[in-house]
C-alpha cells in the first residue's frame, strides 16, 4: 500500500484523540485546547506502546546499556549546567528545566520499549572505588522502572505547577527540582549499597531547600524535622550496610557494596535482625508508618505545591520500593519472621491515618494523613509477599503517586487563589467552580477506591493478596478484614471534606470571586486524569510488565527465607548460590575469573531453586 | 445474523449494552453544556433506547439457547484485568482475573428491568428536569448510572461486579446530592455513600473470604469450587489466643476456647452485609429515605426499582454460596422479615409522600429478602420485577403529584406533604389512574403482580427452608469438627407472621397515602401566607418559578395534569403493573418466569425443602393473603374516608410516645450517631491526641529535650579560654601517649584445623619486647625478652595447651597473656562452613566458590516444603 | 668537655626541658604575645632535637630538612599570631587571651 496512507492509518487514532480532546475544554483558549489535546494523544501513545502485543524476542543485548546513566545524569547534569545560566533570565531557566525533564520522562519511556522479563534490565557496571569494592552499578526490573517512570512523570508536573506559583528565586528553584529528581532517579535505578546511599542522602538536600525557602511560615521547622527523621533512619542503615560489607568481606575474601553480591549473603539470626531493623528504621521512616509518621504533616503542610507533589509522589515511594527491594531482598529471614508484625502495624497506620485525616482542618494536612494511610496499604502488600499483594502495592505506590500528587496539586489551585487552606473558609465552590469541582471529585473517587479508578486496583490486590497470604500466618484475615474497613474510613474523611468545601451554601463572600482552573493547571492534571482511568480499566497494562520482576523478587525472597532458616542456631555468615536470570550473573568477581567462572555460574542459573 | 456476529463464546453485543450509556454519560458530561438541552436529551435517551433493545435481542438469542435443564450463558471476554494469587500461591503463581460480562437467564430478566424501566424514567425526566440548569449533568449522571448498574447485572465475576456496585453507589451520591447548595442534600448524598461503603466492606471481607477458600472469583470458578466452603473457620480468638485473658482462670479459659462457624456462614453474612448496604435493610437502611432528597425520578429509578434491588439480585446470583449455610440464610429471610415489619411501622407516621414510598420500599425490599432467604429465589426475584413496575409507578406518580404542587406551593418541603393534598383525583386523572393500579398491586389486589408475587412469597416463607448441606450435619476433622447450624422447626411460623403483619400494615399505610393524596377535599388551597419566594435551593427553578407572581394573586394555579413526557411511562409502568403478575401466576398454572429462571437455580434448589404436604397449604394461605389485603385497605378506609381520620387522631393522643417514635424513625438515626458514628468520632479524637502529645510527643519532642539537655550540659566544657584548651590538648596527648606506651598482653591466633598447625602473634608495639611459653609447660622458654612476637606450633587431634606469653614495654613494664588452643576432631560433617579465607586476600579460587554453592544449593532443596505444588487449604484449619 | 656528636642524650634533654619550659608557659601565661612567645619556645625545642637526632642518623639531612620547614612554619606563625593579636587588641583593648571567650557558650 501507498506509505502515505500507511502512515494516515498509524496516526489516525492519535489525531482522533487530538481533536477530541482539542474539543473538551468549554470557551477557552487555543493553548489549552491543543495542550489538552496533546495529553489526550499521548495518553494513547502510552497505552498502545504498552498493550501487550506480540512478543518479540529480543536479544537481551538489544538494551542500550547507558541508558539509565542518561536518565539519571541528564537531570544531574542540567542542574550543574544551570548554574552557569544567568540569574536575569528567569523564563530561560524555566523553559531549560522543562526541557531537561521532557526529554527524561521521554528518554524513560524508552525503558518499556523492550520485553520484561524477569531479572535486571539495562545493566550498567562500571568501577569506581574497587578497593573498597564500591561500584557504578545501576539496573531496574519490573518494579522499580514503575518508579523511575512516576518519577519522571510527576517531576516535570511539579515543576510546572511550581513555575505558576512561585515567583522569586527561579534559579534556586531550578537547581533543587533538577538535582531532586536526579537523586531520586539514582537511588531508584542504584543496585550498589553505597550508590543507593549516595543518592539517598543526596535528595535531602533539595528537598529541604524547597520545604525551607519557597514554604509556608513554619517551614525552618519543618525542613529541620523532616531532615531529621530522615537522618536518623540513614545513620542506623548506613550501620548495617558497613555490617554487611565487613561480613562479605570476611566471607567472601574481598569486600563489596553489590546488591546482588550481598543478597546471597546470610547472616545469622541476630546480626540479620539488627541489620534488618537498621534498613526498616530509614525506610519506615520514609514510608512514613505509624508511629514515625509526624515528620509528613508538617513537611506537606508547610512545603510548596510542587514540593508537596514530589514529596508525595514520589519520596514516600523510596521507602516501600526500599523495604522491597533491601529489607526483603537481603534480609529475607527477618522480613519473614517479622511480616505479621510489620503488617499490623501498617494495617494500624491504615486505621489510624484515616482517623486522623478525619479530624484535620487543614486540607494539605488531610491529605498528607491520608497518605499515611494509603501507604500503609502499600506496606501491608509488601507484607503479604505473594503476587498479588506485591503486584497490589506496587501499583498501589503508582496510585498514590497519581491521586495523591493530584490532589496536592488541586489544592494548590485554591491555596493559590485563597491563601488559606482551611476547611472551614470554604463551602458551595461547586457553584463557581465547576470544573475543578468535577476534576476533584474524581480524584477523590480514585483515592477513596472506587472501581474504575486506580485506587481500587491497588487497594483490592493488596486485600486479596492479604487474605490468601502465608507469610502473615494465621493473622491474614484479620489484617485483611481490617484494612477493608480501612476503605470505608476513607470515604467518610474524603467526602467529609468535599462535602463541606464543594457543597453547601456558597456563604463566605470572599469566595464569590474565585475564579475557575486555569490553563496552566489543566495542562498540568491533565496527565494524571488520565491515569486515573488508564489504570483503573486498564491495570494490565501495568501489571503485565510488573508481574516477572515480582515474581523474581518474591522468589528470590522465598529462597533467602529459606535459606535462612536452615541452621536457626548458625553463628556464621554463609553465602548462598545466586539465583534468578542471565542478569543477575557477572557481578563483583573481578574481570578474569568472570570469564573464568562464567559456565558454572549458568549451570548453576538452571538448577534454579523453585521453578 | 445474530449468532454470525455475535458468536456465545465471545459475545461482544453485551460490551455495546454497556458502552453505550457510558458513551451517553461522556458526551453529556464533557460536552453536554455545547449540546444543548435537546441534544443532550436525544443523547441519553437514544443511547438508553439501544441499549434496550439490545438487551431485548440478547434476551432471545439466551431464549435460543436455553432449553430445559441447561442453563445458557453468553460470555464476553473483554481483557485480562488483575492477576490474583491462589491460597499458598509460590512467586509467579498467579490468576489472571478477566475483565469479562455475562449474561444468563437472571441477568438477562435483569438488565431488561433496568434498561426497559431506566428508559421510561429518563423519558419522564426530560420533562420533569426541564427547566433545571443542572440538566445535562442530571443526564449525564444518570446514563453513568445505567452504565454501572448495567456492569453490576452483566459482570462475570464478583469484582466487575463490584466495579457496578461501587458505581450505583457513586452515581446514588452524585444524584441525591444534585442539589448540592442545600446542606441538607449533600449530607444525606454523603450518608447513602458511606452506608453503602460499609455494605462494600462486607462484600471485599466477602471476596477475600472467597479467594482464600475457593480459590475464584468468576462465576464458574465459584461455580465449580463453593463445595469448599464447607470447612470451619475460627472467628474467635483471633489468633491462637487472647494474651491477657490466658491468667483468668476458668473464665479465661472460656474466652480462650476457640470458637468456629463454617467458612460459607462466613461469606454469607459478610455478603448479606453488602446486599444490606446496598439493598437498605436492618441495621443500613437508614440512608434510603434521606436519599429521597434527589430529585424524584432517581428515586424512581435507584433508590426503587434497580439498585436497591441489586442486593437482592446478588444472593440470587450468589445462591449456591448462600445455600451451603443454612444460619447465614435464616439471617437473610430473618433481617429481611424484620425490615420488613420495621419500615412498615415507620410508614404509618409519615406525611412527606416520598418518605412514605421509601419506608414501603425498605419493607417491600425486606420482602424479597424473605423470599430469597428461605430459598425461593425465583419468588424473590419475581418480586424484584413487579415491584420494579409498581414502585416506580408510585414514585413517578408522587413525582407528578409533587410537580403539580410545586407549581402551587413554592416550596420542596410543602409540596411534598400529604396533608397539603387530597382530591387530587379530579385534577390529575392520568395520574390519579396510573396510581390506582400501582397501588393495588403494592397492597396485594387479587390478580395485579403484586398480589402474585407477595403471595408466592408469603406462601414459601411459610413452607420451604434450607436444609443442611452434608448429610450428617458436621464439617471439619477431629477436634475442629463442628455442627452445622439447622433452621428451627419454628423458622416458618415466625417468618410467615412477620410477613403476614407486615401485608396487613402494607396494605393500611398505602390506602392512607392514597386516599390522603387523591381523595377528599384539596387542602392545598389555604396554603398561601406559608408561600416562600425563595426557593431552598437556590439554582433549583425548575417548575415555572413564572407562577410565582400570579400565586400572590389568585391563590395560586390549581393542580394540573403533567405533559404526555411524564403520564406515558406512567401509563407504560401501571400496565404492567397491573398485568405483570400473569408472568408467574401458579395459581393458573402460567409459570414462564419459574422456567426461564429454574436452570439458574437448580444447583441451589437441591439445598432446599420443603415442609410435608406443601402442596396443601396454597388455598389456606392465599385465602389469608386475601384477608390481609382486605384487612388492611378496609381499617384504612374506615379510618381515613369513613371516620375521616379520627381514629388515628384519638389514637396518637392515646399513645403520644408511640406515634412520636414512629414518626421520628424510633430515633434509629440518633441511636447509631450516638453509638457507632460516636465512638469512631471520638476514637478519631484520641488519636488526633495520642498522635500529638504521645507519638510527636515521644519520638520529636523527648527526643529533642534528651539532646538539647546533653548538649547544655556540654556546652560548660566549652568556656572560651584557649588555656583551658590546651590543658585538655595536653591531657589527651599524654593519654595517648600512655596508652601507645604500655604493654598490651593480646595476641591473634591464626587456626589451620586440618594440618594441625596454629600461630600465635601477639600484637605489636612502641618499644615491645616478648618472650614465650610455647610448650605450656609453665616455663618460660627463654628467659630473656627478645622482638620475636609469633610462634607457630603443631597441635596432634584432639590436643589441649595453652601458650602464654609475656610483653615489656620500653619503660620495662610487664604484662601477661594467655592463649588457650585445641584442635579439633575431624568430624564436620554438614556442618557448612564459609569458604577459608584465601592468603593474601586474593578471591576464592573458583572450586570453593562452586563447592560452596552446590552445598548451598543442596541444603536448601532438601528443605521441606521446595518443589511441592501448592497446597490446597487444609481442611479444617483454623485461622 | 663533653664530645659533641656522640652523646644525644643532652640535646634531647635540653631540647625536653626547653619545650616543657614553653607548653607551661603557653598554659599558665594569660598574655598573648607571652603565650606566642612560649610556642616559639617550643618550636625551637622541637628543632633543635630533629637536629640532633639527624646528627645520629647522618646517612640522610632529612632532620634538618624538616627543622626548615619547622623555622619557615615559626616565622609564619609569629607573623599571623601578631596580627591577630594587635586586631584583637584593638578590638578589646587588651592582650589577654581569656577576654577572646567570643566562642564560649
Amino acid at each position: 500500500m501507498n506509505p502515505l496512507i500507511d502512515a494516515f492509518f498509524g496516526f489516525a487514532p492519535y489525531l482522533i484523540a487530538f481533536a477530541l480532546g482539542f474539543l473538551i475544554p468549554s470557551k477557552r483558549s487555543r493553548f489549552e485546547r491543543v495542550a489538552v489535546g496533546s495529553v489526550v494523544a499521548v495518553s494513547l501513545l502510552l497505552i498502545r506502546a504498552l498493550w501487550p502485543g506480540p512478543v518479540v524476542d529480543a536479544e537481551p543485548g538489544a538494551e542500550w546499556k547507558p541508558l539509565l546513566t542518561l536518565i539519571v545524569f541528564l537531570p544531574i547534569g542540567g542542574s550543574l549546567f544551570l548554574l552557569f545560566l544567568p540569574r536575569q533570565a528567569p523564563e530561560m531557566l524555566k523553559r531549560f528545566t522543562l526541557g531537561i525533564l521532557v526529554l527524561d520522562f521521554l528518554a524513560s519511556l524508552w525503558l518499556f520499549g523492550v520485553p520484561w522479563t524477569k531479572g535486571w534490565h539495562f545493566q550498567h557496571i562500571a568501577e569506581w572505588v574497587p578497593s573498597l569494592g564500591i561500584r557504578y552499578h545501576v539496573a531496574v526490573d519490573g518494579v522499580s522502572a514503575w518508579l523511575v517512570l512516576l518519577t519522571t512523570l510527576s517531576t516535570p508536573i511539579a515543576v510546572y505547577v511550581s513555575f505558576g506559583s512561585i515567583k522569586t528565586r527561579i534559579k534556586d528553584l531550578c537547581f533543587s527540582f533538577l538535582m531532586l529528581q536526579g537523586a531520586m532517579l539514582g537511588a531508584f535505578v542504584a543496585l550498589d549499597l553505597f550508590l543507593f546511599f549516595v543518592f539517598w542522602e543526596l535528595l535531602l538536600v533539595p528537598m529541604i531547600l524547597l520545604i525551607g525557602v519557597w514554604g509556608g511560615v513554619e517551614r525552618i521547622k519543618a525542613a529541620y524535622k523532616f531532615f531529621l527523621f530522615t537522618m536518623v533512619g540513614s545513620m542506623l542503615m548506613l550501620a548495617a550496610i558497613l555490617y554487611l560489607v565487613y561480613t562479605h568481606n570476611q566471607v567472601a575474601g574481598y569486600p563489596s557494596f553489590d546488591y546482588l553480591a550481598l543478597s546471597r549473603l546470610v547472616l545469622p539470626a541476630t546480626p540479620a535482625l539488627l541489620c534488618f531493623l537498621g534498613f526498616f528504621a530509614a525506610f519506615a521512616i520514609k514510608v512514613p508508618m505509624v508511629p514515625v509518621h509526624t515528620w509528613l504533616p508538617d513537611a506537606h503542610v508547610q512545603a510548596p505545591t510542587g514540593g508537596s507533589i514530589v514529596l508525595a509522589a514520589v519520596l514516600l515511594k523510596l521507602g516501600t520500593y526500599g523495604y522491597l527491594r533491601f529489607c526483603m531482598g537481603l534480609f529475607p529471614g527477618p522480613a519473614g519472621q517479622n511480616a505479621a508484625n510489620i503488617a499490623g502495624v501498617a494495617v494500624a497506620g491504615i486505621i489510624a491515618g484515616a482517623l486522623l485525616a478525619w479530624k484535620q482542618d487543614d486540607v494539605k494536612r488531610l491529605v498528607a494523613y491520608s497518605s499515611v494511610a494509603h501507604m500503609g496499604f502499600v506496606m501491608l502488600g509488601l507484607c503479604a509477599a505473594n503476587d498479588a499483594g506485591v503486584q497490589g502495592s506496587v501499583l498501589q505506590m503508582l496510585n498514590h503517586g497519581v491521586s495523591t500528587g493530584a490532589l496536592f496539586l488541586l489544592v494548590g489551585v485554591i491555596y493559590d487563589r485563597r491563601h488559606t487552606r482551611l476547611i472551614r473558609e470554604f463551602g458551595g465552590l461547586a457553584k463557581v467552580m465547576p470544573v475543578y469541582t468535577a476534576l476533584f471529585i474524581v480524584i477523590t473517587m480514585s483515592s477513596v477506591g472506587v472501581p474504575g479508578t486506580n485506587g481500587f486496583i491497588g487497594e483490592f490486590m493488596v486485600i486479596m493478596g492479604t487474605f490468601v497470604s502465608s507469610s502473615l500466618g494465621m493473622n491474614a484475615k484479620l489484617q485483611g478484614t481490617i484494612a477493608a474497613f480501612g476503605v470505608i474510613l476513607a470515604a467518610v474523611y474524603m467526602l467529609m471534606m468535599v462535602q463541606k468545601v464543594f457543597f453547601g451554601p456558597l456563604d463566605n463572600p470572599k469566595n464569590k470571586k474565585l475564579k475557575d482552573i486555569n490553563v496552566r493547571e489543566v495542562v498540568a492534571i491533565a496527565p494524571l486524569i488520565a491515569l486515573v482511568f488508564v489504570i483503573g480499566f486498564f491495570p494490565n497494562l501495568f501489571l503485565s510488565r510488573m508481574s516477572e520482576g515480582v515474581a523474581a523478587s518474591i522468589q528470590r525472597f522465598e529462597a533467602g527465607r529459606r535459606a535462612y532458616s536452615v541452621d536457626p542456631g548458625r553463628k556464621q555468615a554463609l553465602m548462598v548460590p545466586r539465583l534468578g536470570g542471565p542478569m543477575e550473573r557477572g557481578y563483583p568477581e573481578p574481570k578474569q575469573e568472570a570469564e573464568a567462572a562464567a559456565p558454572p555460574a549458568q549451570a548453576l542459573n538452571a538448577a534454579e531453586v523453585s521453578p | 445474523m445474530l449468532e454470525a456476529l455475535f458468536p456465545s463464546d465471545d459475545f461482544r453485543l453485551l460490551a455495546i449494552i454497556v458502552a453505550l450509556p457510558l458513551l451517553g454519560a461522556v458526551v453529556n458530561g464533557v460536552f453536554g453544556k455545547r449540546l444543548g438541552r435537546e441534544a443532550a436529551t436525544l443523547m441519553g435517551l437514544g443511547t438508553i433506547f439501544l441499549s434496550f433493545c439490545l438487551c431485548v435481542a440478547t434476551f432471545f438469542r439466551l431464549a435460543e439457547l436455553q432449553e430445559g435443564e441447561r442453563a445458557a450463558r453468553l460470555v464476553w471476554h473483554g481483557w485480562q484485568w488483575l492477576p490474583l494469587s491462589p491460597y499458598r500461591g509460590g512467586p509467579g503463581d498467579q490468576i489472571w482475573l478477566e475483565f469479562a460480562l455475562s449474561v444468563d437467564a437472571l441477568s438477562g430478566a435483569m438488565s431488561l428491568v433496568v434498561t426497559g424501566v431506566g428508559f421510561l424514567i429518563h423519558l419522564y425526566s426530560s420533562k420533569y428536569m426541564q427547566e433545571d440548569p443542572g440538566f445535562t449533568r442530571f443526564f449525564c449522571y444518570l446514563n453513568l448510572f445505567i452504565f454501572s448498574m448495567l456492569v453490576l447485572i452483566l459482570g462475570d465475576s464478583l469484582p466487575v461486579l463490584f466495579v457496578g456496585w461501587e458505581g450505583v453507589g457513586l452515581c446514588s451520591y452524585l444524584l441525591i446530592g444534585f442539589w448540592y447548595g442545600e446542606e441538607k442534600n449533600a449530607a444525606a448524598g454523603k450518608k447513602a455513600f458511606i452506608t453503602n461503603r460499609i455494605g462494600d466492606f462486607g462484600l471485599l471481607v466477602a471476596m477475600g473470604l472467597l479467594m482464600f477458600y475457593v480459590g475464584a472469583l468468576d462465576w464458574k470458578g465459584l461455580e465449580a469450587g463453593a463445595e469448599n466452603l464447607l470447612q470451619p473457620q475460627q472467628i474467635w480468638p483471633f489468633g491462637s489466643h487472647i494474651p491477657f485473658f490466658d491468667k483468668l482462670g476458668s473464665f479465661g479459659e472460656w474466652v480462650n476456647t476457640p470458637r468456629a462457624v463454617t467458612a460459607a456462614t462466613l461469606v454469607g453474612l459478610a455478603l448479606f452485609l453488602g446486599c444490606a448496604g446496598k439493598s437498605a435493610q436492618i441495621p443500613l437502611y437508614v440512608w434510603l429515605p434521606d436519599a429521597m432528597a434527589g430529585p424524584t425520578p432517581v428515586s424512581a429509578l435507584i433508590h426503587a426499582a434497580t439498585m436497591v434491588t441489586a442486593g437482592v439480585y446478588l444472593v440470587c446470583r450468589m445462591s449456591f454460596v448462600f445455600v451451603m449455610s443454612p444460619a447465614a440464610m435464616f439471617t437473610v429471610a430473618l433481617i429481611g422479615a424484620l425490615t420488613a415489619l420495621f419500615a412498615a411501622m415507620i410508614a404509618f407516621a409519615q406525611n412527606d409522600i416520598k418518605k412514605v414510598l421509601a419506608y414501603s420500599t425498605v419493607s417491600q425490599l425486606g420482602y424479597m429478602f424473605l423470599g430469597v432467604g428461605v430459598g425461593a429465589f425465583t419468588a424473590g426475584f419475581f418480586h424484584v420485577v413487579t415491584h420494579a413496575f409498581f414502585k416506580a409507578c408510585l414514585f413517578l406518580g408522587a413525582g407528578s403529584v409533587i410537580h403539580a404542587m410545586h407549581a402551587r406551593i413554592h416550596d420542596t418541603d410543602a409540596s411534598q406533604d400529604m396533608r397539603n393534598m387530597g382530591g387530587l383525583r379530579k385534577y390529575m386523572p392520568y395520574t390519579f389512574w396510573t396510581f390506582a393500579v400501582s397501588w393495588a398491586a403494592i397492597v396485594g389486589f387479587p390478580l395485579t403482580s403484586g398480589f402474585f408475587s407477595k403471595d408466592e412469597i408469603l406462601l414459601k416463607a411459610f413452607t420451604s427452608g434450607i436444609a443442611s448441606p452434608l448429610p450428617d450435619g458436621k464439617v471439619g476433622i477431629g477436634a475442629r469438627e463442628i455442627e452445622i447450624w439447622q433452621w428451627p422447626p419454628w423458622a416458618g411460623y415466625l417468618l410467615y407472621g412477620l410477613g403476614f403483619v407486615t401485608a396487613v400494615c402494607t396494605a393500611f399505610y398505602m390506602t392512607r397515602l392514597f386516599i390522603g393524596i387523591f381523595f377528599g377535599e384539596f387542602r392545598g388551597w389555604k396554603i398561601v401566607k406559608g408561600y416562600k419566594a425563595a426557593h431552598g435551593h437556590d439554582d433549583h427553578h425548575d417548575h415555572g418559578s413564572h407562577h410565582a407572581e400570579l400565586g400572590l394573586a389568585i391563590q395560586g394555579p390549581k393542580p394540573h395534569e403533567s405533559p404526555w413526557q411524564m403520564w406515558v411511562p406512567l401509563a407504560v409502568l401501571a400496565t404492567l403493573a397491573g398485568v405483570g403478575g400473569f408472568l408467574n401466576a401458579h395459581l393458573f398454572h402460567l409459570h414462564p418466569f419459574d422456567s426461564w429462571l429454574e436452570p439458574v437455580f437448580a444447583d441451589a434448589a437441591k439445598h432446599v425443602k420443603l415442609v410435608e404436604g406443601a402442596e396443601g397449604y396454597v388455598y389456606p394461605l392465599l385465602g389469608l393473603a386475601v384477608l390481609a389485603f382486605a384487612g388492611g385497605v378496609g381499617a384504612a378506609y374506615y379510618v381515613y374516608v369513613q371516620q375521616r381520620g379520627e381514629p388515628a387522631q384519638r389514637f396518637t393522643e392515646a399513645l403520644p410516645g408511640l406515634h412520636r417514635a414512629a414518626e421520628q424513625k424510633f430515633l434509629v438515626d440518633e441511636l447509631y450517631e450516638e453509638t457507632a458514628i460516636g465512638s469512631v468520632d471520638s476514637l478519631a479524637d484520641v488519636a488526633v491526641v495520642a498522635d500529638k502529645w504521645v507519638v510527636d510527643g515521644i519520638i520529636a519532642r523527648f527526643t529533642a529535650f534528651v539532646v538539647g539537655a546533653a548538649g547544655s550540659v556540654l556546652r560548660f566544657l566549652q568556656n572560651g579560654r584557649v588555656q583551658a584548651y590546651s590543658l585538655s590538648m595536653v591531657v589527651g596527648v599524654a593519654l595517648i601517649g600512655w596508652m601507645l606506651l604500655a604493654p598490651r598482653a593480646e595476641a591473634r591466633t591464626r587456626v589451620d584445623d586440618e594440618k594441625g598447625v596454629y600461630s600465635v602473634t601477639a600484637a605489636p608495639g612502641l618499644g615491645y619486647s616478648y618472650r614465650w611459653d610455647a610448650n605450656g609447660d609453665g616455663e618460660w622458654d627463654t628467659k630473656d625478652y627478645a622482638a620475636a612476637n609469633e610462634i607457630s606450633l603443631t597441635l596432634e587431634v584432639a590436643q589441649k595447651r595453652t601458650v602464654s606469653f609475656e610483653v615489656k614495654n620500653a619503660l620495662g613494664q610487664t604484662a601477661m597473656g594467655e592463649v588457650p588452643l585445641e584442635r579439633p576432631k575431624p568430624d564436620r560433617s554438614g556442618a557448612f562452613e564459609p569458604a577459608p579465607a584465601p592468603p593474601d586476600g586474593a578471591p576464592p579460587p573458583d572450586a570453593d566458590a562452586e563447592q560452596n554453592a552446590e552445598r548451598a544449593l543442596k541444603i536448601i532443596e532438601n528443605l521441606p516444603g521446595i518443589k511441592q505444588p501448592p497446597a490446597p487449604p487444609a481442611s479444617g484449619e483454623p485461622q | 668537655m663533653i664530645p659533641i656528636g656522640n652523646v644525644i642524650e643532652h640535646y634531647v634533654l635540653l631540647a625536653s626541658v626547653i619545650f616543657v619550659l614553653g607548653a607551661v608557659g603557653f598554659l599558665v601565661r594569660r598574655n598573648a604575645l607571652v603565650q606566642l612567645m612560649s610556642v616559639e619556645l617550643m618550636l625551637n625545642a622541637v628543632n633543635l632535637a630533629l637536629v640532633a637526632f639527624n646528627r645520629q642518623h647522618s646517612s640522610d639531612m632529612n632532620g634538618q630538612m624538616v627543622s626548615f620547614f619547622v623555622i619557615a612554619v615559626a616565622a609564619a606563625e609569629a607573623a599571623v599570631g601578631l596580627a591577630i593579636v594587635l586586631s584583637f587588641y584593638r578590638l578589646k583593648s587588651s592582650v589577654f587571651s581569656d577576654e577572646a571567650d567570643s566562642l564560649r557558650h
